[in-house]
């Protein structure tokens, strides 16, 4: 983790602690939305899903470098990017979950993971 | 400032408020959602807000519909408003600015960005508040009570805002949307100007709101006029309204120029004594943005305003010597 210039602000200490427990919340809530969208057996649910999914990670890509994860936020950017690729293709979004959506998030759980064991 | 910050990310708003506390001495009121947000607006007997931060990208209404509707309640006609974008809602900066935002910051926030736009915010808002008052009576139909903000002593050389004028935007905003124009949106993109001629005998014969309504008006001919192109326009003082196109439309500015006078010359404009008033303008350079970043951008905005002014001052020179010189328009 690199030094966060805003540490000194009054009250960040406290706010940082509050984001990393809804960090956990939500990597876990991502975690889940894109299995389900795996394991969804009708277009309709896949892309319910996979939109939940993307409006949590744009909510933490526009947050982590903030509070000093700016690698977490930039993954979550990624994720983001993959999903929004896919929902936008109009050949690809009803048919599947593509594997590198699950691999991709599967990263960005994982990056999270020691930043939350350390908090 | 009292500003208004609208978010549907609860930590955004919670940074927000340490963020504002920090940069100077202000109140913060926040909302979750954009009908929130138009529900504390509505409250009525409550102070005007300053300033609103509107996350772009909310569930239900997005914060560029929100813009629109704010900029619709006269009293926030010309609030000044900072859109919050995260890097995936870039695509949208331009939509946002259509709609009446004046500047945007980019998520993950940095607090020394946030001041210093926050402070170039709060600077206009100080500027504003003296020299300013509501000159118009209620309006009919769906607005509330004020009509535009004119200044009292209306300068020849200041820009004007102008609302409810399709693709017209604040000078300010124009400033910041075009430092903000990534190299790839600048291929494709032109900046003109249109000069309204003879505009120092308008300003001098006129009154304060004679000269806001002939430049409103001229504003909404030229608007009409380029309707089918994709554009945004400025005024930005001394009759000039600064244009910078996109989607790769190259105009022809002599056509473009022929095309608003010949609207001009069907369009009924009087003065408050009933006098016609036949308004025409020049139009200079059309010059390229693909070289140009930032400051020389905005460089090359100048370019285009100073040389639109030129080319009026030429046509009036031709006008005068008209026996001798043909002209067109």
């Amino acid at each position: 983790m690199t030094a966060n210039p805003h540490d000194a602000l009054p009250g960040f200490a406290a706010l940082r602690t509050k984001f990393m427990s809804v960090l956990d919340e939500r990597q876990a809530e991502i975690a889940s939305h894109v299995m389900d969208a795996w394991n969804a057996e009708t277009a309709e649910a896949k892309v319910a899903s996979l939109s939940s999914a993307r409006a949590i990670l744009h909510k933490i890509a526009g947050t982590a470098g903030t509070f000093g994860l700016s690698d977490v936020g930039a993954a979550a950017f990624a994720c983001e990017g993959l999903i929004d690729a896919h929902l936008n293709n109009p050949e690809g979004a009803d048919l599947s979950c593509p594997p590198e959506i699950l691999i991709e998030v599967d990263d960005f759980v994982a990056l999270c993971e020691p930043y939350l064991n350390a908090a | 400032m009292k500003i208004l910050a609208v978010d549907d990310d609860p930590i955004i708003l919670e940074l927000l408020a340490h963020f504002v506390a920090a940069s100077g001495d202000h109140k913060l009121v926040t909302a979750g959602s954009g009908a929130e947000a138009l529900n504390i607006i509505a409250q009525v007997g409550l102070r005007p807000f300053d300033c609103f931060l509107f996350d772009i990208n909310m569930p239900e209404m997005t914060g560029i519909d929100l813009t629109r509707v704010v900029r619709e309640i006269s009293r926030h006609a010309h609030t000044p408003t900072l859109m919050l974008t995260a890097m995936s809602d870039k695509r949208h900066v331009d939509a946002a600015f259509n709609a009446g935002a004046t500047d945007y910051l980019t998520k993950p926030f940095e607090m020394s960005d946030f001041k210093s736009r926050l402070g170039v915010v709060d600077q206009m808002v100080t500027a504003r508040r003296p020299r300013t008052k509501k000159i118009f009576g209620a309006p009919s139909g769906s607005r509330d009570s004020a009509g535009p903000i004119i200044p009292e002593n209306l300068q020849l050389h200041e820009p004007i805002a102008i609302h409810d004028v399709e693709n017209v935007i604040e000078y300010l905003a124009m400033e910041n949307y075009v430092a903000q124009l990534s190299r790839s949106a600048l291929f494709g993109s032109t900046t003109f100007a249109f000069s309204i001629r003879q505009i120092e005998v308008f300003h001098s014969q006129m009154t304060n709101f004679e000269f806001y309504s002939l430049v409103s008006d001229v504003a909404e001919v030229i608007s009409d006029t380029m309707r089918s192109h994709q554009f945004l326009m400025s005024y930005a003082g001394n009759g000039t309204f600064v244009c910078v196109t996109e989607g790769g439309w190259r105009p022809q500015a002599a056509q473009m120029m022929d095309a608003v006078n010949l609207a001009l010359s069907q369009t009924d404009l009087f003065d408050n004594a009933g006098l016609r008033l036949q308004p025409r303008v020049s139009t200079g350079q059309t010059i390229r943005l693909i070289w140009q970043t930032g400051a020389s951008a905005m460089g090359a905005i100048a370019q285009a305003h100073t040389s639109a002014e030129a080319a009026s001052l030429t046509h009036e020179a031709a006008r005068n010597t008209l026996w001798t010189v043909e002209t067109s328009a």
